[in-house]
């Protein structure tokens, strides 16, 4: 397939240079039959008939198809939880991405709570660098929300090339922000231009669940399920487009697990929010029922949160959702355990380290469920898997694109090719695949990367280290030119009125009774609030209140007026409002 | 006659408290059918009553202890009319420019009622009598406030007061199912208090209100509720209940809702998702509220707003400069109320208890409701008359007092579509009850916030409209008929009360709570004429098709030709029971239904991997924000563990603490055998 051109002793690199003949160029809107000429990673050259140097590999394609690498929105790799390092480094993490289609991922940095943002995201490219054989980009995940915050994530998008945050509403009295937190930090990701990233769970109700099934019994990877129904997810999904409707932010929801969280999502885009859905591989491959497998580790293997849905016609509906462009991305949420990390949690489910494969997969599987069975066709093929992602996150054309001047991450596919998914040969660490078994119709058979060829004739060559860092610039047009446009016609304006003159009630006792509050509240509830009210600015009313001195009793004022004093001539004279009409 | 001299004797329990007369007894008092001094004939109902007992749906009778008094008092007094019927002397007075004839009785009727000045009995001759399922032609007899006879040619005792309905409607009387009377605020009340709201009720056709007993967060919930009764019981015109608003949360408040629920005569209670660091709940109290109420029968009702996001909406309204009423709407868009909705929705089937939305205001708020019924969630949606007739274009009035008028929580919306919208599901049945959420404020009052919108203080009218809004803009309209209408206005409410058939339906053994309807009447609500004591009316200038003609309240003539004789005070408190089979009968079927079990596995016996504790369950600054009362979950569960290295840690864990088993060391033979379960399947 692919051979020489010209003596082979040639002293340059010449893997640098690179001619794709005779391939069906695949984007996201068209397809076409061209030539592709690579240099130096960036495609140089699109058309027929290339006027290229002598000593070129070439590649010919047959007219098979060839597309921009996959770009896998999120993965944890080599994720620390509670001590341990989840299973795949970013090693092994992107040699399994590479092999399947897979040229660029994009990885959380979870900061333990307390610790800067920065710090994290300084160590976690350090990880990477060190590691990483395909280009990569960070989502920084808020894992706790105070004022100094607000500073380090304008660092992180003004300097180090983050435009994405990723805010928890589950993991209770650990990651999870309140609905007051969401808000601002909403604010402040739109300021910034950046895109806000939600895991949407009620917290709040799944630690009261948790605690219930616990109580029944039920310490088995079941109650994983059980405890986290999907009507918990959509609420959380519910709850996250309003917040980011009221402040105006572009909104993305990380693993769509559920039907009812992507009904939730396909709902609020035709009302107009600008939402983003990213079903995961493993939500749009299998499904919940293995939960209740007998057997131990196998039904660990599956737990992650939001969990798969225990309805077996769920993937379907997703691969629908997502081929009529309701949902828009897919990542793969690629986060594995060793069976003996699982067996943590095996006397009790809520220590189960969460999280599945599904990096290597992702394409085989979307092209298996989509494509074949005549969903999608290739062009959506390659905007939920590339394009579209490259859009929301600033990397278009740069990647999601095969056009010139773009970067050299290509796939060529084989969509005859079948082969079936098993933990015996996959690219992973762990002892588990969640896809085992499944038949999967179509693969890569070459794939590019950087402007070299890590995958060929089903052998991989990988470089350890030498994935880049790719940065990613605020306010991405695909998401923020709406945006803006709203921006502008929100501004809100009082009615200009009359002064009232009116009677004013009195003996007015203040709004909000502080020392009766002291007594209501549970004593977590109040330091809650008093940690609050440290951030929160004071209440509202005595802004603007201490100011108006006209007539009648002021709310903070004790001394009390008779009812009859009347003020007969205000100033700015008499303006008649209070009569009927 | 012996029986009946100790009922007489029992008369005494009248001087008691309503709610302390007979306490504990769940029976009804026994009629006596036969032989007595006013009862028909032996097999009178035979041929010319229905049997509404066996048609009607409900069980009565225990359910509902009667708070009435003793009908033989009324027997006892009157010994000298053992006779039967004389139609004879019966003087006919035709009224027709009313529509409805009334009839005055003489002769006997001075003997009859020997001083008394008003007769407890009655007879509404020649309506048509309208229930949710069905209308037909039949006269009414009652007597003692309670409904005796149904059917054409009814043998009634002679000389009583009869009502000619002339064909026109009789439908049972409207249940409000959510008022504001006599609300203290900030040190001020609403200046409909009980007299003057349920005066405005009675004249609108409604012939029972629900109020809300708010207590002071921190305060008794009970205490709270003595107080409200008293307020009631003193000035009341009509039959009333209460709901009581959960405003605080913790085990003391828990003992005083189950002592509210089986000793109070209260079934529902609301809590609120607004009004932060004031009133509201967090996710957690709510789970907690609602499981403790699905399972003791309550019905739970939300206000649903999100309070954080409105609280820092507020702020930036404010920051903005705007502090007019608009600010009220725009800091609390549909979109929060919507949000809330659907929250209060999940919570409320992940614990399986049903739910009712106070105020549904918003289109979008109604279509999540709807939806949720549609997947089979046991909720119940609630638009006031508000929301059902005008919108929230008026925030943006010129006229400060008339926009301040307006605000309510959640506000109207300024989609002038809106009414319309809801009153089309309403009528198909997506939204269940009405009621009015009356709470005003005089001009005065809500000038407190002339110069912050959120010091307003928040409520508005409706009570007296309620019925009349809904005929106008539902019935007229073609979108509901006069069943759906009653079932909207009373049935529904009095079924989530758990007071059908008492309440919401004509029918023998029913309260005498009737309305006769004149669909043609035509009126024009305007603050100058209403009978509430608030200024302004929401409602201002709407011309409304349909109005009561005649009210009958607890047997009483109190709304005829125009002329209301309320009587203050004579409301009685109607207790709800708990488990209202309306709500209860799918949640307790879906209890059964939700078992969980576990799967029955092998034990693990693979190798196990270091962990530390501490990082998940609680670093430091977390474990300020867990509850004290709660320990972390998973030490239930370790704690019994002890197969292999260490045993498990008791106590909370800290960060020296050593992990379960050290990895790597694999037991060889655990006890029961090995089994293979970490292998590849």
């Amino acid at each position: 397939m692919s051979g020489y051109q010209g003596k082979k002793n040639i002293p340059r690199i010449t893997s640098d240079r690179l001619l794709i003949k005779c391939g069906k160029i695949v984007n996201d809107d068209q397809s076409f039959l061209a030539d592709i000429y690579i240099e130096d990673g960036v495609i140089k050259q699109i058309g027929e008939n290339l006027i290229v140097p002598g000593g070129v590999k070439i590649i010919d394609a047959h007219g098979r198809m060839v597309m921009p690498g996959g770009i896998d929105v999120h993965t944890r790799f080599q994720m620390p939880d509670r001590g341990m390092v989840s299973a795949d480094d970013f090693y092994q993490g992107t040699r399994a991405a590479l092999a399947g289609g897979t040229t660029m991922i994009v990885d959380h940095v979870v900061p333990e709570p307390g610790v800067s943002l920065v710090a994290a995201f300084n160590q976690w490219r350090e990880w990477a660098d060190s590691k990483s054989c395909c280009d990569y980009s960070l989502h920084v995940d808020i894992t706790n929300w105070h004022k100094g915050m607000q500073e380090e994530m304008e660092s992180l998008v003004k300097d180090h090339g983050v435009n994405s945050f990723l805010v928890y509403l589950a993991y209770k009295d650990v990651f999870q922000l309140s609905d007051s937190q969401m808000y601002e930090v909403f604010n402040v990701i739109r300021n910034l231009g950046a895109i806000a990233q939600v895991h949407a769970e009620n917290g709040d109700i799944i630690a009261e669940e948790q605690r219930k099934i616990l109580e029944l019994g039920i310490t088995g990877p079941e109650g994983h399920v059980l405890s986290r129904p999907e009507e918990v997810e959509a609420e959380a999904v519910n709850r996250s487009v309003t917040v980011a409707n009221q402040t105006n932010c572009p909104l993305y929801i990380t693993k769509v697990m559920s039907k009812s969280a992507a009904d939730v999502i396909a709902l609020a885009r035709k009302k107009g929010a600008v939402v983003y859905g990213e079903p995961i591989s493993a939500s749009l491959g299998t499904d919940g029922t293995h939960y209740w497998s007998k057997n131990w580790a196998k039904a660990a293997a599956f737990v992650t949160s939001p969990p798969l849905s225990p309805d077996p016609t769920t993937p379907d509906y997703l691969n629908s959702l997502l081929s009529c462009g309701d949902l828009q991305v897919t990542g793969s949420a690629h986060c594995t355990f060793h069976t003996s990390q699982r067996a943590v949690g095996k006397d009790n489910f809520t220590l189960i380290p969460e999280g599945t494969n599904g990096t290597e997969e992702r394409l085989s599987l979307i092209w298996d469920k989509c494509v074949v069975t005549g969903k999608m066709d290739e062009n959506q093929f390659v905007a939920v898997t590339s394009t579209n992602a490259a859009k929301i996150f600033n990397l278009y054309p740069r990647k999601g694109r095969i056009a010139v001047g773009s970067d050299a991450d290509l796939v060529l596919w084989d969509p005859d090719v079948s082969k079936i998914i098993s933990a015996k040969s996959h690219n992973l660490a762990v002892e588990y695949n969640i896809f085992e078994g499944t038949e999967v119709r179509g693969a890569p058979l070459v794939v590019i990367s950087q402007g070299k060829i890590v995958l060929e004739e089903g052998i991989l060559h990988t470089t350890e280290g030498c994935g880049r860092y790719v940065s990613r610039k605020p306010f991405p047009d695909h998401v923020y030119r709406r945006i803006k446009a709203r921006s502008r016609l929100t501004e809100l304006s009082g009615v200009p009125r009359g002064l009232y003159d009116g009677p004013v009630c009195e003996n007015v006792t203040p709004k909000v009774m502080t020392p009766v509050t002291s007594v209501k509240t549970s004593p977590a509830k109040l330091q809650q609030q008093q940690q609050l009210q440290k951030q929160a600015p004071q209440p509202v009313r005595n802004l603007h209140q201490s100011g108006f001195s006209l007539s009648g009793a002021q709310v903070d004022d004790n001394i009390p007026r008779r009812n009859t004093q009347r003020i007969a001539a205000p100033p700015g004279g008499r303006s008649n409002i209070t009569s009927l009409g | 006659m012996a029986e009946r001299k100790q009922n007489w004797n029992r008369e005494e329990n009248d001087d008691l408290p309503v709610y302390l007369a007979r306490p504990g007894t769940a029976d009804q008092v026994p009629r006596q059918k036969y032989g007595g001094m006013f009862c028909n004939v032996e097999g009178a109902y035979e041929s010319k009553t229905i049997d509404f007992d066996a048609l009607s749906v409900g069980q009565r009778g225990n359910r509902t202890p009667r708070t009435t008094k003793p009908e033989t008092a009324q027997e006892a007094r009157s010994p000298t009319s053992e006779r039967s019927p004389c139609k004879e002397s019966v003087i006919w007075h035709d009224m027709k420019d009313s529509g409805i004839e009334r009839k005055c009785t003489r002769g006997k009727e001075v003997l009859q009622n020997l001083g008394d000045e008003k007769s407890d009995r009655l007879l509404v001759k020649g309506g048509r009598i309208v229930n949710d399922d069905q209308s037909f032609y039949a006269d009414i007899y009652m007597e003692d406030g309670v409904i005796k006879q149904i059917g054409d040619n009814l043998i009634v005792p002679g000389g009583i007061k009869t009502v000619e309905a002339n064909g026109k409607m009789v439908i049972p009387g409207g249940i409000d199912n959510h008022t504001h009377f006599q609300m203290p605020y900030r040190g001020t009340t609403t200046v409909d208090d009980f007299s003057q709201g349920s005066k405005a009720a009675l004249a609108g056709g409604t012939t029972m209100i629900v109020d809300h007993v708010i207590p002071e967060p921190g305060s008794s919930l009970i205490e709270a509720f003595e107080q409200w009764r008293s307020w009631a019981d003193e000035k009341t015109c009509c039959d009333y209940s209460l709901h009581v608003d959960i405003t605080h949360w913790n085990d003391s408040v828990k003992q005083e809702v189950d002592t509210l629920l089986k000793e109070k005569g209260v079934n529902s209670f609301q809590v609120y998702m607004a009004y932060k660091d004031f009133y509201q709940m967090s996710n957690s109290e709510l789970y907690e509220i609602f499981t403790f109420l699905g399972e003791m029968g309550g019905i739970v009702q939300v206000h649903a707003e999100n309070g954080e996001i409105i609280a820092e909406e507020q702020a930036r309204m404010l920051e903005m400069g705007i502090t007019g009423p608009e600010g009220h709407v725009l800091s609390r868009p549909e979109e929060l109320e919507a949000e809330a909705v659907f929250r209060a929705i999940t919570i409320a089937s992940q614990t399986n208890c049903p739910l009712y939305v106070t105020r549904v205001m918003s289109k979008s708020a109604a279509d999540i409701i709807s939806q949720a019924r549609k997947k089979g969630n046991v909720v119940f949606g609630e638009p006031i008359a508000a929301s059902l007739g005008t919108d929230g274009t008026h925030y943006w009035s010129k006229n400060w007092a008339k926009a301040a008028s307006f605000v309510t929580s959640p506000p109207l919306s300024p989609d002038p579509t809106t009414p319309d919208y809801l009153n089309t599901l309403l009528a198909s049945g997506d939204l269940n009850v009405t009621g009015s959420a009356h709470c005003t404020f005089s001009v005065a009052q809500k000038a407190i916030g002339k110069d912050d919108f959120t010091q307003i203080p928040e409520g508005v009218n409706g009570v007296e409209e309620r019925m009349s809004l809904i005929w106008d803009k539902a019935v007229t309209t073609g979108k509901m008929d006069e069943n759906m209408f009653v079932a909207v206005t009373s049935t529904n409410a009095a079924k989530i009360l758990n007071l059908y058939p008492r309440k919401g339906r004509v029918a023998v053994g029913s309260d005498a709570d009737l309305v006769i309807w004149d669909s043609d009447a035509v009126r024009t609500i305007t603050a100058k004429t209403h009978n509430s004591a608030a200024e302004f009316n929401v409602f201002e200038g709407m011309e409304l098709r349909g109005a009561p003609s005649v009210v009958i309240c607890q047997g009483k003539l109190v709304l005829e030709d125009g002329n209301l004789h309320a009587i203050s005070g004579v409301g009685r408190f109607i207790p709800c029971t708990p488990f209202p089979d309306f709500a209860y009968k799918r949640v307790k079927a879906r209890k059964q239904l939700a078992i969980l079990r576990a799967v029955p596995r092998g034990m693990y016996d693979g190798p196990v991997s270091d962990f530390s504790p501490m990082s998940r369950g609680g670093t430091p600054s977390a474990s300020a924000r867990t509850s004290p009362t709660k320990q972390p979950v998973r030490n239930l569960h370790h704690s019994a563990f002890s197969l292999a290295g260490n045993p498990a840690q008791r106590g909370p864990p800290t960060t020296e603490e050593i992990p379960i088993r050290p990895a790597g060391r694999r037991i060889v033979v655990p006890p029961g055998g090995r089994s293979n379960i970490t292998s590849l399947s």
